[in-house]
């Protein structure tokens, strides 16, 4: 196996049960090449900020993105035209 | 009594809710037009559905849980075309290919300095969303769909309407490019 085969079961065994060839194949692979080992930390690191990104954008810590004032006020006229 | 008053007073809704909903739609959907739309639909859906909120949870909770809903129909109305590109597998380098052009930092090189309040920082969080946006929207939505949300790959092929090895392919590109992005503006950058 070389690191592009690695590179995508790296990527596929977050999405699916690998096969027994491919998971012993890339086990082996990860053995012997620091590269994909560090790949696959990095991909389980963006696995981590993608789970708590939701929280984080909504909270205020991010309060400068914003709807305008504009903008909820036209959401209001509309709620309230259609009661 | 005041959830009550807050239940049936959709001005608050948009006033308390309607910024969250707004940057919760944004992780998903790159276009501030379309989310303010789906904001907006959201909250109308809620008003008429408003019997159907049973209090069990938060009403910010059953708010989102409908703007998810509305994300997804999104999703399916309106699809873009999937590029020859978006499942053209050569196209993530090797290490080799990258020393031979000159890249400068090793694939193998880990990523430090990831401090453990790194969750809290809106500049990382600018960067990290910065990269989402910078993904073609079929790597975008097939991305947010499987880490942001954690839905199962068969749900996502319905919805975007591709095979699962196609899936297989956008994520394993939409991962290598967001990484990529993230090393260039993040853990490189400073």
């Amino acid at each position: 196996m070389n690191c592009k085969e690695a590179a995508q079961l790296i990527s596929e065994q977050r999405d699916h049960k690998l096969g027994f060839k491919d998971r012993f194949g890339l086990r082996m692979h990860l053995v012997m090449c620091r590269m994909c080992t560090a790949y696959r930390d990095k991909l389980d690191m963006i696995s981590r900020f993608a789970k708590q990104a939701s929280e984080f954008m909504m909270g205020d810590g991010h309060s400068t993105v914003a709807l305008s004032a504009d903008t909820k006020e036209r959401m209001k006229r509309k709620l309230s035209s259609n009661d | 009594m005041s959830s009550n008053i807050e239940k049936y007073d959709p001005n608050k809704w948009v006033d308390e809710h309607g910024d969250a909903l707004y940057r919760f739609a944004l992780l998903r959907v790159k276009d501030p037009g379309v989310a303010e739309d789906l904001v907006q639909e959201t909250l109308f859906s809620a008003l008429k559905g408003i019997d159907r909120f049973k209090g069990g949870s938060t009403l910010r909770t059953w708010l989102v849980g409908i703007l998810k809903h509305k994300i997804i129909d999104h999703f399916r109305r309106n699809r873009p075309e999937i590029l020859s590109s978006d499942l053209n597998l050569m196209e993530n380098e090797t290490e080799e290919e990258r020393l031979e052009r000159g890249a400068v930092r090793p694939e193998w090189k880990e990523w430090r300095d990831v401090p453990s309040n790194l969750m809290e920082n809106k500049e990382f969080w600018d960067v990290f969303t910065a990269c989402l946006d910078g993904l073609p929207e079929n790597h975008r939505r097939a991305f947010s769909l499987r880490e942001i949300d954690g839905i199962k790959g068969d749900e996502i092929c319905k919805i975007l309407d591709i095979t699962s090895t196609n899936l297989w392919v956008i994520l394993h590109r939409a991962r290598g490019k967001l990484k990529s992005c993230l090393e260039a503006n993040w853990f490189d950058a400073r």
